[in-house]
């Protein structure tokens, strides 16, 4: 198409302004608008959004008195300038900025502009009514600005003609026309100021924050939005005053407040404010609100209302509440536990001991603040405390420590230091918690344990170095024994070789004065005269009483060595172990001492007794010679009663044998064991080695043996034995 | 027949005492035999082992066991051992009757032990039961 091309090639030509102009008007084009708007009665032009004109209908060219050719490309305020200062060139300014910068039809009921005439002699006054209205592409962009204007010259002459001389001339149908037009306007910008309102009172309604206004001394409610409704649990308010619409919060002092606001004009700001409201029950609920006050004056300067606007803060007041409830009940816990508690900052400054710290410590609140609480402990537990502490806080490691830490009373005792940081949801440390433990106790505890078990080991040693000992003691002391008996053996033996001599040249000699005394006999009766005194005497006394002093003594001897021969071969002898029923065995000695017994006139009684495993030659030895010296030593003149009854004692066995008999002075009671001693009158037969002996066969048996007793009344002779007998006690 | 010789006494006995009141005692039972006197053991074994001795028996031997020089019990020992002296008669003299002592030298071979005793009575008794068996012996063996 020739046009196409012609068009498009005047297009070209043009810049950015003509392709928002081809666009347009192949807009236009396509609904056949083109022709529509040249063809309008009214003027219209087409504006860019840089107020470059870039077309227009012939009615608009008639109207402005133009050529086509003058105005396209030519910006508006250039193609028809006017005083910038004016009124005219103002509101048409700020109509189009209104256009643009919010993209809305603007209405210009009225304004002055004027014209500059087509012979080029001056301006020609103007009256016009204009609407702006902004054309969008498909994205919403605005791309053009289209200007419906009317010249309402003739009509404002009218009617100032009509004000200056109030003469009512019939209105013309133009002017019906236009005025119908203007009236439709405006009636449009009502509606869009009634919008923009509409807009406010939603944005106002749907505010997160209760809003109020009152209005008047007496605080009534113009308007009040969706959050005040909610707070104060009611929608009837609008219209009514605070006192009647609220009536529970007239006497918490709200009103008295409003009216201070009122009078003095002194805003009012409250910060969780406590107020009693009823909102949903008939219960009055407890709520905390943050709230302003404002007064709203009016043109006069006076108050005319209240602005009241704030936040419900019940919940996050609720949830204060709850923290420093919660900060109080664990103050209460850190104060009413055994442990000493202590928090930091998250960089390790101390700021909080509970009240067993500063009881512990006994030093002033806050003086253990900060880095103070190292110099709580023990000087040389500080560096590692300290070293412990940078660790932990450097890398969040739970701190762990055991540090002497100083009592009130002086004492450094021992605690177990433990702290653990809290995190916040960033994972960064908020706050480190730490607990002080006294172990002091238990410290010393393990260390008198530990102590104790290596006494105990060192008692151990001890015991066995001493067991070592007592073994070899035993084994010197058996070594000596042994000697002994060899001794004993070898001297009884030796004692006995000049004894037998002795006797047997005694006997000699006997034989040999019987052999002189038969000679002096014969001298005497042959020869008296050859008798001398001194012959005599040594015949007839001093032969016979020196071999009969000879030969007593060596018997006495003899004995005495038989005695200690006795013994030694009694420690010589082997022990054999076998179960003793010691009533049969009491028994036996029992018959075999009746004849005695009975030639006494004494009584043996033999009571229950504990049978026990040893060597029955040795425990028969033992007690025949207890009896038998019983027996023996009888009281003369008192009917003797000798009694054996024993005890069963676990591991040993006690007997006792016990006589009415003539007693052992307690100075004797250790004498009369000893070989060849004896107590009391000597009107007995013995060697004094009856009771030796008992001794050593009860000590070789494992045994001991005492005596108690009273001079005159009687003996008792108690025999300790083991129950079994232990062969590792008889030294092999 | 085979050539009879009457039984030489050999007497170990270290205490001459002893060796006397012992000697006197046999003689004063009616033993007449010749008695050989040693006071140790040493001098004893000397002549019993040596050439011409040894096989020229028949001999009785009282022996003590606490000589100076050894143990009577090995002396005992020794003549049980030998072929020949094994058959002489040893009577053992000692001045105890410990019965382990005595069991000991009657395993060795001793055919009489007696314990010396200080009653000279005892004692002389003790001899002539010697003296008796001495001359059931005198009849020196067939064998």
């Amino acid at each position: 198409m020739p046009g196409g091309v012609l068009n498009k090639a005047r297009l070209q030509a043009t810049n950015f302004t003509g392709e928002l102009v081809r666009i347009q008007l192949k807009v236009l084009k396509s609904i056949n608008f083109e022709a529509l708007f040249n063809a309008s009665p009214n003027p219209y032009v087409l504006l860019n959004p840089s107020l470059v004109i870039m077309g227009m209908n012939d009615a608009y060219l008639r109207a402005t008195m133009r050529k086509r050719e003058e105005l396209v490309g030519r910006g508006m305020f250039e193609a028809f300038p006017s005083d910038p200062d004016s009124d005219g060139h103002r509101q048409l300014r700020a109509s189009f900025d209104r256009v643009i910068q919010e993209k809305v039809t603007d209405h210009l009921p009225l304004i002055a502009y004027a014209i500059p005439l087509p012979d080029g002699q001056g301006f020609e006054e103007r009256y016009w009514s204009a609407t702006h209205t902004p054309l969008f592409n498909e994205a919403g962009e605005l791309i053009s600005i289209l200007q419906h204007t009317v010249d309402v010259t003739e009509l404002h002459q009218l009617r100032t003609f009509a004000k200056t001389s109030a003469l009512l001339s019939g209105p013309s149908a133009l002017i019906e026309t236009d005025m119908f037009r203007r009236a439709q306007a405006v009636q449009e910008v009502n509606q869009t100021l009634s919008r923009e309102r509409q807009h406010l009172q939603d944005l106002f309604e749907q505010a997160p924050g209760f809003i109020a206004a009152l209005s008047g001394p007496d605080h009534v409610f113009t308007m009040a939005n969706a959050a005040y409704r909610k707070v104060v649990g009611r929608s009837d308010l609008v219209g009514k005053t605070v006192q009647d619409a609220l009536p529970e919060v007239v006497e918490q002092g709200f009103i008295d407040l409003l009216d201070r606001v009122y009078q003095t004009g002194e805003p009012f700001v409250g910060r969780g404010v406590r107020i009693l409201l009823k909102q949903d029950s008939e219960e009055a609920e407890e709520h905390f609100l943050d709230f302003v006050y404002q007064p709203i004056f009016g043109r006069d300067g006076k108050v005319s209302g209240i602005f009241v606007q704030g936040h419900d803060v019940t919940d996050h007041r609720r949830a204060q509440n709850a923290l420093r409830e919660s900060e109080e009940r664990f103050r209460a816990i850190a104060n009413s536990i055994d442990q000493l508690i202590w928090a930091t900052r998250p960089d390790g400054f101390h700021d909080y001991y509970n009240q067993r710290w500063y009881e512990y410590t006994g030093v002033p609140e806050g003086s253990t603040d900060g880095a103070g609480w190292n110099g709580m402990f023990h000087p040389d537990d500080q560096e590692a405390a300290w070293k412990t502490w940078r660790q932990s806080l450097a890398t969040g490691e739970p701190y762990h420590i055991e540090y002497r830490l100083r009592h009130r009373s002086g004492q450094y005792r021992w605690v177990l230091g433990r702290a653990q940081p809290v995190y916040d949801e960033h994972g960064q440390i908020t706050r480190w918690y730490g607990t002080c433990t006294d172990i002091h106790d238990l410290k010393q505890a393990q260390d008198e344990l530990r102590a104790s078990r290596e006494r105990a080991l060192q008692s151990e040693q001890e015991t066995s170095r001493l067991a070592a000992m007592l073994a070899e003691r035993v084994s010197e002391l058996d070594a000596a024994n042994e000697e002994i008996q060899r001794f004993a053996y070898i001297v009884s033996h030796d004692l006995r070789a000049p004894l037998v001599n002795i006797m047997g040249f005694t006997s000699e000699l006997e034989n040999a004065q019987k052999e002189i005394e038969r000679f002096y006999r014969k001298i005497v009766e042959a020869q008296p005269s050859l008798v001398a005194p001194d012959a005599r005497a040594a015949v007839e006394t001093d032969l016979s009483e020196a071999i009969g002093f000879i030969r007593s003594s060596t018997a006495k001897m003899d004995k005495l060595i038989n005695a200690i021969l006795k013994l030694s071969r009694e420690g010589r002898r082997v022990l054999a172990p076998e179960p003793i029923s010691m009533s049969n065995l009491l028994e036996a000695q029992h018959r075999s001492l009746a004849h005695q017994l009975h030639e006494r006139g004494a009584k043996l009684i033999i009571e229950a007794v504990p049978d026990l495993v040893s060597d029955r030659l040795a425990v028969e030895q033992v007690f025949g010679n207890l009896i038998d010296n019983a027996v023996k030593y009888l009281k003369p003149g008192r009917p003797g009663r000798i009694l054996v009854r024993g005890r069963d004692l676990g591991l040993s066995v006690r007997y006792e044998v016990e006589d009415n008999g003539r007693g052992i002075d307690e100075r004797d009671y250790e004498r009369i064991f000893d070989l060849f001693r004896r107590s009391g009158t000597q009107d007995q037969q013995g060697e004094g080695i009856g009771l030796a002996h008992v001794r050593a066969l009860v000590r070789r048996l494992g045994g001991t043996i005492s005596v108690s007793s009273r001079l005159g009344e009687g003996s008792t002779f108690t025999v300790t034995l083991p129950k079994t007998i232990s062969m590792s006690s008889e030294a092999a | 027949m085979p050539h009879q010789q009457p039984v030489t006494i050999i007497m170990i006995e270290d205490d001459e005492g002893h060796a006397r009141l012992i000697e006197k005692n046999i003689r004063r039972a009616g033993v007449c035999n010749e008695i050989r006197t040693f006071a140790n053991g040493t001098a004893a074994l000397e002549h019993l082992f040596s050439d011409g001795v040894r096989t020229s028996g028949p001999f009785l031997v009282l022996l003590d066991l606490n000589l100076p020089d050894m143990n009577g019990v090995d002396i005992l020992a020794k003549l049980k051992s030998d072929e020949t002296l094994r058959r002489a008669p040893v009577v053992v003299l000692t001045t105890t009757d410990d019965q382990r002592e005595v069991q000991r030298c009657y395993d060795l071979g001793a055919n009489v032990y007696i314990t010396k005793p200080v009653e000279y009575e005892s004692f002389s008794q003790a001899i002539r039961q010697l003296g008796l068996f001495l001359s059931v012996i005198q009849v020196p063996e067939t064998l």
